[in-house]
């Protein structure tokens, strides 16, 4: 869980809310068992408070009740009461006494009061001789009466009377300074009227209330003011620490964390967090964030070039200044979103040269690089600002064309086709034309799944323009679909991939060629085939795949091994030769010779032929011819395929070791007719015969031909009238 | 300790008689003899306050030796027993008694109107009395309360008359001659000196040699008294205001009033006049009370008047001394 600042205060600020809440309801629950056990004490100071007041209020009037009953003037009223009320009234107040006491009588040593008349409580003759004090209640007053016998001072054995003194209770009990803990109320007492109790159960008698403890009553508000008080001053501490610290640490970490967002969501790549802040270790970190953030933005900026620059290297080919395939990627993967914003839908051309292997490899990479560099800056050139030029394989070019109609998309590709043949490359020291084809596709509907068969399209549609009989630029239409499922064919490039992996699904088919003299089996042209499931794929389909995907030196590597298979177990008959195709790739891989010489174990009964497919145009010419004449040398003849099909044979026999020529079959089928291209190529043939070659002719289907071919003076035929391909067994039966 | 001769001490200090030059300082007094008795008239010189030097060493002396008998004597006789009488009718009076020794005349000290024996200068003469040696009584009068023991305040009901006092008074003296005493000094204070002379005109023993009346004053001019002549006369009992003598409302029945108001200044100095034996008053110069006119009538009348100059009641300690001197002085020589 990750908190935000201002919720990490507002939590702060809760916890001490909480905490506050929690010591205040643990100190009100303290001041109110507080008050609980003050109320418990003030219960039990109250009663001996009452206590302790009846204990004096019968010390003090005993007292003064003893002042009464020794004083002269007592006894001389005891003596002579003729005046009883002159001393009642006039001389007893001289005493003093206290205001509770409502009366002082006298009575007789026989009982009986002096005053003709006595007030309540007073009662005309003392009936009991006991002198201890009693409470009584007469007329709904609570009256403490004391009795104190008067004697003769010379003989305290003689009683001369009694005086007795009547308090009010009520009066009496409140002590000078007023009770602290009790409450008289309004009836002191519980007793019924007339009623008397001894001294010694007064106490119980009295009815109070526990007074409420000032010190408690003071305190009570002074804890809720000062409650009060510590809430308000603890809500403005609270907030001054909110604010403090929102502003003081907040805000400016808030600043440097939005900074930091922002710098996150590259909103912004630098800058400095402004003023100077008052907490000093936030204004450290913020000067620190400054140092840090110019120094990183001094790194971001060279960090961007050489981004920059890598990307450009990463998406850019250097050598025809386009984008390269890696960026053709990154952009296809947006073509989606930008197609949705086209109406006028997405458009790929693909542009390839013909033959750039062999023009590469027979001019040399700087021709073949200049070639490059022609075709590229000669398609820019019809491009306009913003179109993009990828070069997606070392021959191949590619243009996607956004919001960008299906015909104009092709009048470009047209543009492009015709400023490369009117480019010429002759300058370049090329004696041939540089052949291009077009491929043009158009998603018009701006689909996901239309789009993503885009390149497919254009390959189909640039396959077809690759066909020779065809225009060089073909804009996909669904019919080329079946021409192009050869070319792509899945089953094919799988079964192609098998070969090459693990040497599975190769099937050879062997060839007769025979002597046309004699009809004599000379050897056998090694074909391959392959078998998927039983069922053999066209040889057109899986060589399309090959050459497509140049995996000519993989394949002939594949087919040595089963070839080497095939003869280490005697199906080739012995003293028969074995011809052995051979792409110019192969003959230039660095392995070539070595992967050859399991073979020359079959030498001394075989002899092998390498064909070396004269329509390939061998790369590095001389270092062929090197390996050729080195294998020459151990055995092996060489022979030159498809002789008059491809680029400069006359060059190849000149300058390679060949033992054989091999004429095509539209060569040989020219040489039936009698035409001047019939007896040029039969002066050829004379020429050739004349350095030694031996001469095959393909494409012997009839006894015409034949007779032809052997009459020109052709060594060997090869065709359906000498002997269809056929697998081994079928060879050997 | 007062060594100089500014002051006369109050402790066991000398007594200074004044030169017979300086009249300032002398009184006479003439004691006219009773009816029968020796006419003598006697000049004594009292103590002075002020005394100038250059007095003579024999007097001195003999004074010096006077208070170290009496301090010497104090020893065996100061303690106080308090004795009772019985007055009848349920009465009873209370006295404290010292012994003494017997070698002087015995002193029952009668102590001021309504007081006791405890008022303050009567308790301090008896104690400081006793303590020289002096045999001395001295009772409290019952005033017809029952064991009194404190003043009967003015406004109490008094139901005593004079004549009960003298009685009770004579009872005492009877008491004292019991006890052996056959020479008895009447000392009293305020009115109780009064009230001791009219015990000795009463009781004529020839146990009584002297009177002494301390600050004896001149009672104030009763009103009335015919009306309550006339009331005590019809034995009315209701209950009368009147002020008497240092009371300004004395209450009691007309009778009793009467029995004091009655002795007003002729009647005391008629009483003096008769004195059977001695009378000395011991007066104060500064007792507003005594006026020198005052003092010469009771001179006039028979009292020897031994003036001490400073003094007012003799409440004051300073002047304490000198009356006891004067006192002392007087039982040496009556006895």
């Amino acid at each position: 869980m990750r908190l935000s600042l201002t919720g990490l205060i507002m939590l702060i600020v809760a916890l001490g809310v909480a905490l506050f809440a929690a010591l205040g309801a643990y100190t009100y629950y303290q001041v109110q068992s507080l008050n609980t056990r003050n109320a418990e004490q003030q219960s039990v100071a109250a009663q001996a408070e009452i206590a302790q007041s009846v204990a004096r209020v019968l010390k003090q009037a005993g007292a003064h009740l003893q002042t009464v009953a020794e004083w002269d003037e007592a006894r001389q009223q005891l003596g002579t009461t003729e005046y009883y009320d002159y001393w009642r009234t006039e001389r007893l107040p001289t005493l003093k006494l206290p205001n509770y006491v409502v009366g002082v009588e006298l009575y007789s040593q026989t009982g009986n009061a002096l005053a003709a008349d006595v007030d309540i409580p007073f009662t005309p003759a003392l009936r009991s001789r006991d002198r201890r004090p009693v409470l009584v209640r007469e007329n709904g007053l609570d009256y403490l009466l004391l009795h104190q016998s008067i004697v003769n001072p010379a003989a305290p054995d003689e009683l001369l009377g009694v005086a007795v003194l009547a308090a009010d209770l009520g009066q009496a009990l409140v002590p000078p300074g007023g009770f602290r803990y009790a409450a008289l109320d309004s009836r002191v007492t519980t007793l019924p009227e007339q009623a008397r109790v001894p001294s010694s159960d007064i106490t119980n008698k009295i009815r109070f209330q526990v007074q409420a403890n000032p010190q408690v009553e003071e305190f009570q508000p002074l804890m809720e003011v000062a409650f009060v008080n510590i809430v308000a001053a603890l809500v403005v501490m609270l907030l001054a620490t909110y604010f403090g610290i929102t502003a003081l640490v907040g805000r400016p970490l808030r600043q440097l964390s939005d900074h930091i967002d922002e710098l996150n969501d590259k909103k912004s790549h630098g800058g400095n967090i402004g003023a100077p802040l008052v907490i000093r270790e936030l204004d450290k970190v913020r000067r620190s964030f400054n140092d840090y953030q110019s120094r990183l933005e001094v790194v971001h900026r060279g960090l961007d070039r050489k981004n920059r620059r890598l990307w450009k290297l990463a998406h850019h080919d250097p050598l025809t200044d386009c984008l390269n395939r890696r960026a053709f990627e990154d952009d296809w993967k947006h073509i989606l979103e930008l197609a949705r914003k086209s109406p006028a839908g997405v458009s790929l051309i693909l542009v390839d040269c013909n033959h750039f292997k062999a023009i590469n490899d027979t001019y040399g990479h700087n021709v073949g690089d200049e070639v490059l560099k022609g075709i590229a800056a000669t398609v820019r050139k019809n491009l306009q600002r913003g179109d993009r030029l990828y070069r997606i394989a070392s021959d191949e070019f590619a243009v996607i064309f956004v919001d960008v109609a299906r015909d104009q998309a092709s009048d470009i590709a047209k543009l492009c086709l015709g400023s490369i043949q009117q480019h010429g490359f002759t300058h370049l020291g090329l004696r041939e034309p540089v052949r291009i084809s077009i491929g043009v596709a158009h998603s018009m509907s701006g689909e996901p799944t239309d789009l993503k068969g885009l390149y497919r399209r254009a390959n189909v549609a640039m396959f077809r323009a690759k066909r020779p009989d065809v225009p060089p630029l073909a804009v996909y239409t669904p019919d080329m679909e079946q021409n192009a499922a050869v070319a792509l064919s899945s089953r094919a490039a799988s079964a192609v991939d098998e070969a090459i992996a693990h040497g599975r699904n190769i099937c050879m088919h062997y060839q007769p060629v025979r002597r046309l003299s004699d009809r004599e089996l000379s050897y056998y042209e090694a074909l391959v085939r392959l078998r998927v499931d039983d069922r053999l794929v066209d040889p057109d389909e899986f060589f399309l795949s090959v050459d497509t995907r140049h995996l000519n030196a993989e394949l002939d590597n594949a087919i040595f091994g089963t070839l080497l298979q095939d003869l280490e177990r005697g199906v080739i008959p012995e003293g028969r030769g074995l011809s052995i195709n051979v792409s110019g790739a192969s003959v230039v891989d660095p392995d070539f010779e070595q992967r050859l010489e399991p073979f020359t174990a079959y030498l001394n009964r075989h002899s092998l032929l390498l064909e070396i497919t004269e329509t390939t145009l061998i790369s590095q010419l001389q270092l062929a011819s090197q390996k050729l004449s080195r294998l020459r040398a151990r055995g092996f003849q060489i022979a030159l395929d498809d002789f008059g099909n491809g680029y400069s044979s006359l060059r190849y026999l000149a300058d390679m070791p060949v033992d054989v020529v091999k004429f095509d079959i539209s060569l040989v089928h020219a040489l039936c007719e009698d035409t001047a291209r019939g007896r040029l190529l039969a002066k050829l043939v004379g020429l050739l015969k004349e350095p030694g070659y031996k001469l095959v002719a393909e494409g012997v289907d009839s006894d015409a031909v034949a007779a032809v071919v052997l009459g020109l003076g052709f060594d060997y035929g090869q065709g359906f009238l000498l002997g269809m391909p056929q697998e081994l067994e079928e060879v050997t039966a | 300790m007062h060594t100089g001769g500014s002051r006369i001490g109050v402790t066991r200090c000398p007594v200074h008689f004044p030169p017979r030059s300086d009249p300032g300082n002398v009184h006479k007094a003439v004691w006219n003899d009773p009816p029968g008795r020796r006419p003598w008239t006697q000049e004594v010189a009292v103590t002075p306050v002020h005394f100038p030097r250059g007095r003579t060493a024999k007097r001195q002396c003999a004074a010096f030796a006077l208070l170290v008998l009496g301090c010497l004597s104090s020893a065996g006789g100061s303690a106080a027993q308090t004795v009772h009488l019985k007055l009848g009718a349920g009465q009873h009076a209370e006295a404290r008694y010292y012994p003494g020794r017997g070698d002087r005349p015995a002193v029952m000290l009668v102590h001021d109107f309504l007081a006791t024996a405890e008022g303050t200068l009567t308790d301090t003469l008896a104690r400081r009395l006793a303590r020289d040696g002096v045999a001395l009584l001295v009772p409290t009068l019952s005033l017809g309360v029952l064991g009194r023991r404190a003043p009967l305040p003015c406004e109490a009901v008094h139901l005593h008359v004079f004549e009960q006092d003298i009685a009770e008074l004579r009872r005492w003296v009877e008491w004292l001659l019991g006890k052996g005493r056959t020479r008895i000094v009447l000392v009293g204070q305020r009115f109780g000196g009064w009230q001791a002379l009219a015990l000795a005109q009463r009781l004529l023993s020839p146990a009584l040699q002297a009177v002494i009346m301390i600050s004896p004053r001149m009672p104030g001019q009763a009103r009335d008294l015919a009306a309550l002549r006339t009331a005590a006369a019809q034995g009315r009992r209701e209950l009368v205001q009147r002020p008497l003598l240092s009371c300004q409302r004395f209450v009691g029945p007309a009778d009793s009033i009467y029995s004091y108001a009655s002795w007003d200044a002729a009647r005391m100095l008629d009483a003096l006049s008769a004195a059977p034996i001695a009378v000395r008053a011991i007066v104060g110069g500064r007792d507003t009370s005594l006026d020198a006119a005052w003092r010469q009538r009771l001179g006039d009348a028979g009292a020897l008047v031994q003036l001490v100059p400073d003094a007012v009641d003799f409440r004051d300690p300073r002047h304490l001394g000198a009356l006891l001197e004067l006192i002392v002085a007087s039982l040496m020589i009556e006895g």
